[in-house]
């Protein structure tokens, strides 16, 4: 397991939203996260990522604790993250936000900048363009691009298809199919055909706890188990 | 029944405290003394009220020098104008009144649903503008020099002052603690805990503070009513920063969010104040006790952030309550 | 015409010093989210240290250096022993900041006694170049040009170089530029230092401008800065920039015509975009 989540829970103020979630995140594969809205999703990712504050329970990268250390910590041992409001820096261009990611000269880093805008080459095209002024699934592949300009072995990404276009949505699902092939993803999708399309494995959870894990291929049977908790009649 | 004993040990207590207050002119000849408590009281309401804002509401004013000030200026010219008669006393609590509660609630509206730094920032400007506005307005004001007034026959006496002080201190706690404890001051105190929670939960958060405002901003302008009518005298030092500093002083180190802290605060600060006004008689330093309030006041919010009230109430229910296995985890699911 | 164009000149001076108090006031709030109140203790103490200094050597030079060291010194200390205590909550950090505005404000009387001390026109400055019917006072012209430079000197440090581009960004969304594994409270001192010396640095530069300096002039300055920084946009220095050029040319003209009124005007327009648009007239994100 690269990535285990040990009993965690997490409050945000007075309100207890994770009240003990445990699944583990296996090496190579992508891991969707499911539930409904307000099961807790976005906040057990913010947790791994040190964001929001894990009160009890344990997080454990590379078999190393992280649940306590700093943001910035955590994304250097290697964890990329892609909110689900995708972070841009509205007010820099592309190549800025990019450069915020990039750090200090380093040819591995360049080698993969060169990948990414092979992935995504609309990034290449609006180079000089301002963050706020890409489309919506523009801004996803800048995010996306951004977390995995350093290396990462990790990546959480939250809803990559919220609000994007079919179309848009193919390209993602292919984006992701080529970077899961150089690292490891955690995915947090309400889009039931798009984690199908890319997922390996999937945990669901529902009231701030894990109810169900397994290979998404015995998922797509399970008309049951989408009915109840993923609100897929 | 423990609890019973509690309260009713509490409540005996207040209740000897007071009357210990009212026998007081009657047990002693010290006009000082008179003046000092009669100056407590009223700043202790000036405190409460600050209190229902920071404590209860989680809004930092820097203006309340400008309630204070409002009263004080009120009582003072229309007393000069209207020829000190009991009319003109009753007219200027309307005017003290009518104007605290416009004047907050413009401001209010303005800033309350910005972010905290905005509201902070616009009270000290306006305050600041009340400020020159009193320096600038001779004609109605006298500049800096302030004037002095007479006051109607039954209010000239140290003794009635003192009481109409007292009682206005306790029917202002009294009204603050149904108001803290009705359902209205416990939304207050779920807007202070999470502003954004308490708007999903549907509450029209704007509205209940600009009203938290407009209370405290009222009650701030007639203790400052009370200010002019013992001293007879107003000039612009009642609009100025260190007014404002007194309060978050008073309300800080007796303790935010509990009422009598505000009460505690405020004596505390009105005796140091005497104190040091005697001692700067006999060494410089202390003539810029502004200084050591300051500095008192930054350690105070550094390191003593609940003030005594509320480190002896923190302390009190950790030794009674018993211990609880999990870290309060009694929030809700979302 | 010729008092229009004195006025205008007045109003860019004004409006260069309400710049570098704004603009440090800004980058500090947009990037920790800290509202300096103590922001006129800083610009009153760079007043009184560079005068000091100015009035020993008799060297205007060292009159801004020392400001701008003083400048350093109290950023250095604010920022480690009062700011980052309190970071996090805003409550306290605005509540402390201002206590720390008082006790500065009043050590200034302490250390240099409660009256104001009146300030030299240096020689080099002195005087004024006439145009025709125009009169252009040296001084104010130094000053505008001293802005000038500053402001060109931010933008040059915000959009050309690696710790600018963190600011930048960190100002836009500090959470992502964390999850990027950069350490932006490393970037606070900096910041909060920064602020510091500009502030200090209009407290000198003000200093001749106006003559006089005295201990209540922090306040004074700090809330006509507050007023740059609501209608500028909060964390937005060019806005800052504008903003302090428009209360500038306000104060000057009303200080003309309608002095007593000059200060209502300038909260009349702070009020009119909190209103309005309360992101700021130049504000990028609300």
């Amino acid at each position: 397991m690269l990535l285990e989540v040990k009993g965690i829970h997490t409050m945000i103020g007075r309100f207890h939203i994770l009240q003990g979630v445990s699944f583990g995140v296996p090496r190579g594969e992508v891991t969707v996260l499911l539930g409904r809205n307000g099961a807790g999703k976005t906040t057990t990712i913010r947790s791994i990522m040190g964001l929001s504050p894990v009160v009890r329970g344990e997080v454990r990268f590379e078999g190393e604790q992280i649940q306590s250390l700093p943001t910035h910590v955590i994304a250097r041992k290697g964890i990329g993250y892609v909110p689900e409001d995708m972070g841009i820096f509205g007010d820099l261009t592309v190549e800025e936000n990019l450069k915020v990611a990039m750090g200090r000269d380093d040819p591995a880093v360049s080698d993969r900048l060169a990948w990414i805008l092979e992935l995504f080459p609309d990034l290449k095209v609006y180079w000089r363009r301002k963050g706020g002024q890409l489309s919506g699934g523009q801004k996803q592949m800048l995010s996306i691009a951004r977390a995995f300009v350093q290396n990462r072995s990790l990546l959480l990404i939250d809803e990559p298809s919220k609000g994007l276009a079919p179309i848009m949505v193919d390209k993602m699902v292919e984006g992701i199919r080529q970077i899961k092939e150089r690292t490891t993803i955690l995915l947090v999708e309400q889009n039931f055909s798009m984690a199908q399309a890319v997922g390996d494995r999937f945990v669901i959870l529902d009231g701030g706890r894990c109810v169900h894990t397994g290979l998404m291929d015995a998922l797509k049977e399970e008309k049951e188990l989408q009915r109840r908790y993923l609100g897929i009649a | 029944m423990v609890r019973q004993t509690a309260v009713s040990r509490s409540r005996f207590l207040y209740g000897g405290i007071v009357a210990i207050l009212c026998l007081l002119p009657f047990l002693t000849d010290s006009r000082s003394t008179l003046i000092l408590l009669t100056q407590i009281f009223i700043f202790a309401v000036f405190a409460m009220s600050y209190d229902l804002l920071l404590g209860f509401t989680g809004i930092v004013s820097f203006g309340h020098a400008m309630f204070f000030g409002i009263g004080a200026y009120t009582v003072g010219i229309l007393m000069k104008r209207g020829d000190a008669t009991t009319e003109s006393f009753f007219l200027s609590v309307l005017v003290t009144i009518a104007l605290a509660a416009l004047v907050s609630y413009g401001v209010g509206m303005l800033s309350l649903r910005l972010k905290s730094h905005y509201y902070a920032m616009l009270t000290l400007a306006f305050a600041g503008l009340f400020q020159v506005a009193a320096e600038k307005w001779r004609s109605l004001t006298m500049g800096n020099d302030g004037f002095t007034f007479s006051v109607p026959e039954w209010l000239r006496d140290r003794e009635t002052v003192y009481f109409i002080a007292l009682f206005f201190m306790i029917f202002t706690f009294y009204l603050l603690l149904r108001f803290t404890r009705s359902p209205m001051g416990r939304v207050l105190q779920a807007i202070r805990e999470n502003e954004q929670r308490a708007e999903a939960l549907g509450y029209r958060v704007l509205d209940y503070k600009v009203a938290a405002s407009v209370l405290s901003g009222v009650l701030a302008g007639l203790s400052g009513l009370l200010y002019g009518l013992t001293l007879r005298f107003v000039n612009t030092a009642v609009f100025s920063v260190e007014i404002t500093l007194d309060v978050l002083l008073m309300t800080i180190i007796g303790g935010v969010g509990t009422l009598l802290g505000g009460i505690v605060g405020t004596a505390l600060i009105e005796l140091t104040h005497d104190v040091l006004t005697d001692l700067a008689k006999v060494h410089l330093l202390f003539e810029r006790w502004i200084i050591l309030f300051g500095i008192v006041y930054i350690l105070a919010v550094l390191f003593f952030p609940k003030g005594i009230v509320g480190t002896i109430r923190e302390w009190r229910s950790s030794r009674s309550v018993a211990r609880r296995s999990d870290p309060g985890f009694e929030g809700e699911k979302v | 015409m010729d008092i229009a164009i004195n006025l205008i000149i007045n109003g860019l001076a004004t409006g260069m010093l309400l710049f570098l108090l704004a603009a440090g006031l800004t980058l500090i709030f947009g990037l920790m989210h800290v509202l300096n109140f103590a922001h006129g203790g800083l610009f009153v103490w760079g007043a009184y240290a560079g005068v000091w200094f100015y009035l020993w050597t008799g060297s205007f030079l060292a009159g801004l250096l020392g400001a701008c060291s003083a400048g350093l010194l109290l950023g250095l200390i604010m920022e480690r022993l009062i700011i980052q205590p309190v970071y996090g909550d805003s409550t306290r950090q605005i509540l402390i900041t201002l206590g720390v505005m008082l006790v500065l404000s009043e050590m200034v009387k302490v250390v240099w006694g409660p009256n104001q001390i009146s300030v030299p026109t240096l020689n080099l400055l002195e005087g004024s170049w006439r145009i025709g019917e125009i009169v252009l006072i040296k001084y104010r012209i130094f000053v505008i040009a001293a802005g000038a430079l500053v402001f060109a000197l931010l933008q040059w440090l915000l959009k050309k170089t690696r710790v600018g581009l963190i600011i930048r960004a960190g100002v836009i969304h500090r959470e992502m530029v964390e999850s990027l594994g950069i350490n932006v409270k490393r970037y606070f001192l900096l910041v909060f230092v920064l602020g510091a010396v500009l502030a200090a640095l209009a407290g000198m530069l003000f200093a001749p401008y106006s003559g006089v300096i005295y201990a209540e002039m922090g306040m004074e300055y700090a809330i006509l800065a507050f007023i740059v920084v609501v209608v500028g946009g909060l964390g937005s220095v060019s806005g800052s920039a504008m903003a302090a050029v428009m209360v500038g040319l306000s104060s000057a003209f009303m200080n003309y015509f309608l002095p007593d009124a000059a200060l209502a005007v300038n909260m009349l327009l702070m009020a009119a975009v909190l209103l309005f648009k309360p992101s700021g007239l130049f504000g990028a994100r609300g």
